[in-house]
């Protein structure tokens, strides 16, 4: 996650959290240590601390790299016949609390519906020789 | 005048494939049957097809499941309408659709359903053997009940 990163030749003489635009950086000092922190959603990348550093210190490629940070992982469902991917467990989950009827996962190839139009068009002999006897 | 509904038989159908083709070009301008209303399933060896579009369920699950009041039934046309101006394309419908009657169109980000051409469907006049008819909705009542009936009484009797 951390975008602004700097290397070992820091000093902490805090040049750039005077001179930050946008406020997105700010030092505490606790104890024996100075801690530098920087904030991601006020920061600008505009490059200032970087340009101003007197050390060399602020690694700025760090800033500009294209990185996808994962948000949140999820369990799928998948269909029960192809195990195609369908929706996620909570989504699902979501689905049944909505519906009268248990909802199977099932993908748009294996869903219930042309089965059921199937039987009702095209019956089997096994279940024509039913209505037979009954 | 009562409303009126699309109806599939598909003892009568041959599986040609006009229909996904006058629909998709009708309603995306597009010759490609992955867009159509309406889809051909091939169903056992037997040279059998059933095709498939929106039932408009009077109980429908896609209605039943919308977060935000986009689909709903209307009574007056019998059918299951799409407003497109409060879908969030979150496709609940697309995955509780008991039919998979519900598509997706992933490059516009939407969901699409038949809506019977908004009383005009393209797929009746292109089906060569007569599988697609757009009949009264009473009167469909009517053949369902006897079609039922038919089948639960005993064939020596009929």
């Amino acid at each position: 996650m951390s975008y602004f990163q700097v290397n070992d030749q820091c000093n902490g003489c805090l040049a750039c959290v005077q001179n930050c635009p946008a406020n997105a950086l700010q030092a505490i000092d606790q104890g024996p240590a100075r801690t530098l922190q920087h904030n991601m959603t006020r920061c600008a990348r505009c490059g200032n601390c970087w340009r101003i550093c007197p050390q060399d210190a602020i690694e700025f490629q760090y800033l500009l790299r294209n990185k996808w940070d994962d948000v949140v992982k999820l369990q799928l469902d998948r269909c029960e016949v192809c195990g195609e991917t369908l929706y996620t467990l909570a989504y699902g989950q979501g689905l049944a609390s909505k519906l009268p009827t248990a909802l199977k996962p099932l993908c748009a190839k294996h869903k219930a519906g042309p089965e059921l139009l199937a039987q009702t068009h095209f019956p089997t002999k096994a279940s024509s020789a039913k209505g037979e006897n009954t | 005048m009562n409303a009126r509904i699309l109806v599939a038989d598909p003892k009568k159908c041959t599986g040609c494939g006009m229909c996904e083709i006058a629909c998709s070009i009708k309603q995306t301008g597009m010759s490609s049957p992955a867009r159509s209303r309406i889809r051909i399933i091939p169903w056992g060896d037997n040279m059998r097809y059933l095709p498939i579009t929106c039932q408009q369920c009077e109980d429908a699950p896609c209605v039943a499941v919308c977060p935000k009041e986009a689909l709903e039934h209307d009574h007056k046309l019998h059918r299951v309408a799409i407003d497109y101006k409060k879908c969030i394309s979150c496709r609940m419908c697309v995955a509780v659709c008991p039919y998979g009657a519900m598509g997706f169109e992933a490059d516009k980000g939407r969901i699409f359903k038949c809506d019977q051409c908004g009383g005009e469907p393209e797929c009746i006049h292109w089906c060569a053997p007569g599988a697609l008819t757009y009949v009264d909705t009473v009167a469909d009542n009517l053949r369902r009940i006897r079609a039922t009936a038919r089948r639960m009484i005993p064939h020596k009797i009929v």
